[in-house]
């Protein structure tokens, strides 16, 4: 497609449909980031053009069209922070080392086998495992060690079957991502083993 | 070979992105105007602009047809003279372009089909770009409304056809334009359709 006819149309469209188009992303974001979620959508549009054009001839007529765009784009956003966040199931394996550097960081001076945490130090790391593992592990987890139910009250409550075989995979994940000794004194401290 | 001086006004986004890519040369001999709409942010609640000639003038309302053509209305002489052969460019998918045809010819867009009531401005020629979006079956509609008006005043009326480059085309037209003998201008550039302003205007 030609660049001036791309940008012609992108123009037009959103000469026509700009207000609505930011209305409607007010309704899910703070205005803050409603500006910048504006203007990451008129890139998705100006690069969504050329495929768009011959695909869906009625599109640039219809205000309807423009609200399915726009929400399909706030989605796939949606989309992004959650896996950014985790919540939705990934496994601690498939976290970036960026996001445990925050553990190591603060504890790069250890050297002993046996480090006492200090209760404020042993809830930011507590804090910072939870923040990236899925809300159903964070739950299941407390359930388990922090109200002390059984494994059988957990399956039925969370729908999990075999609750006792994926706290340990998960605590072997863990394992695998934090430092040692660090390790060992969340083990000690919330798992109590 | 070249007329002299008259005025030519370019409409719109398309046309005014074209004009970049016309040489400067062509364009010497022409007294050029144009009117460009600038968006407001709507982030920051900014209003929108007209910039006519490039002058910025505040522009309140929303983007459409309606609001677009009264404003226009009114600054109808910031851009054109009656007096003066002016060809205008645009392309008739975008509304600024729809808005400034019913502005310079004095109509209503809500009643396209009322009797004219002002005598034409017979110094006008109107050549439309290929529409951005000519695939978009409804926006059809949209400059059908244009088309029939321009009938209506019996403006003459030329399209450039699609496979054409656009820039190449304007930059022939403008050689090659007399005010006088503008209809053999379909004979000298190749790609443009004269399409209205042979026959006898609609009302």
């Amino acid at each position: 497609m030609d660049i001036i006819v791309q940008q012609t149309i992108c123009e037009e469209f959103l000469n026509r449909y700009d207000r609505l188009i930011y209305s409607r992303i007010l309704k899910f974001k703070q205005k803050e980031e409603a500006k910048d979620l504006f203007q990451e959508f008129c890139l998705h549009l100006y690069q969504k053009i050329p495929s768009e054009f011959h695909k869906n001839p009625d599109a640039f007529s219809s205000s309807s069209w423009v609200i399915h765009v726009v929400d399909n784009f706030l989605i796939s956003d949606f989309r992004k922070e959650n896996a950014q966040r985790n919540i939705h199931g990934k496994t601690i394996s498939q976290l970036s080392d960026y996001q445990w550097e925050t553990i190591s960081s603060a504890f790069k001076e250890e050297v002993s086998e046996n480090i006492e945490l200090t209760q404020e130090e042993f809830e930011k790391v507590l804090n910072v495992i939870f923040a990236h593992i899925s809300k159903r592990d964070v739950l299941m987890l407390k359930m388990k060690y922090y109200y002390d139910k059984k494994s059988k009250y957990i399956s039925e409550k969370l729908n999990i079957s075999h609750v006792n075989m994926h706290i340990k995979r998960l605590k072997a994940q863990i394992q695998a991502r934090i430092p040692n000794t660090v390790y060992h004194a969340i083990r000690e401290r919330f798992f109590g083993e | 070979m070249k007329n002299s001086t008259p005025s030519i006004l370019f409409i719109g986004n398309h046309a005014n992105k074209i004009r970049n890519d016309i040489p400067a040369e062509t364009m010497n001999d022409y007294d050029l105007k144009s009117v460009e709409y600038q968006r407001g942010l709507a982030f920051k609640g900014e209003s929108s602009k007209l910039i006519l000639n490039g002058t910025p003038c505040v522009f309140n309302g929303e983007y459409e047809l309606d609001n677009l053509s009264i404003a226009l209305n009114f600054s109808r002489d910031h851009f054109l003279n009656d007096s003066v052969d002016t060809l205008i460019i645009g392309d008739p998918f975008e509304l600024l372009f729809q808005a400034s045809i019913f502005a310079i010819l004095n109509e209503n867009p809500n009643d396209v089909k009322v009797k004219k009531v002002l005598n034409s401005v017979n110094t006008i020629s109107v050549i439309l770009l290929y529409p951005a979006a000519m695939e978009f079956e409804n926006l059809r509609k949209e400059i059908s409304r244009v088309v029939y008006i321009l009938k209506k005043h019996n403006v003459k009326t030329f399209l450039i056809e699609n496979h054409f480059n656009q820039a190449s085309a304007i930059d022939n037209i403008l050689y090659y334009y007399e005010s006088d003998n503008i209809l053999s201008l379909e004979h000298q550039v190749s790609g443009l359709k004269q399409i209205l302003g042979q026959t006898t205007s609609a009302c």
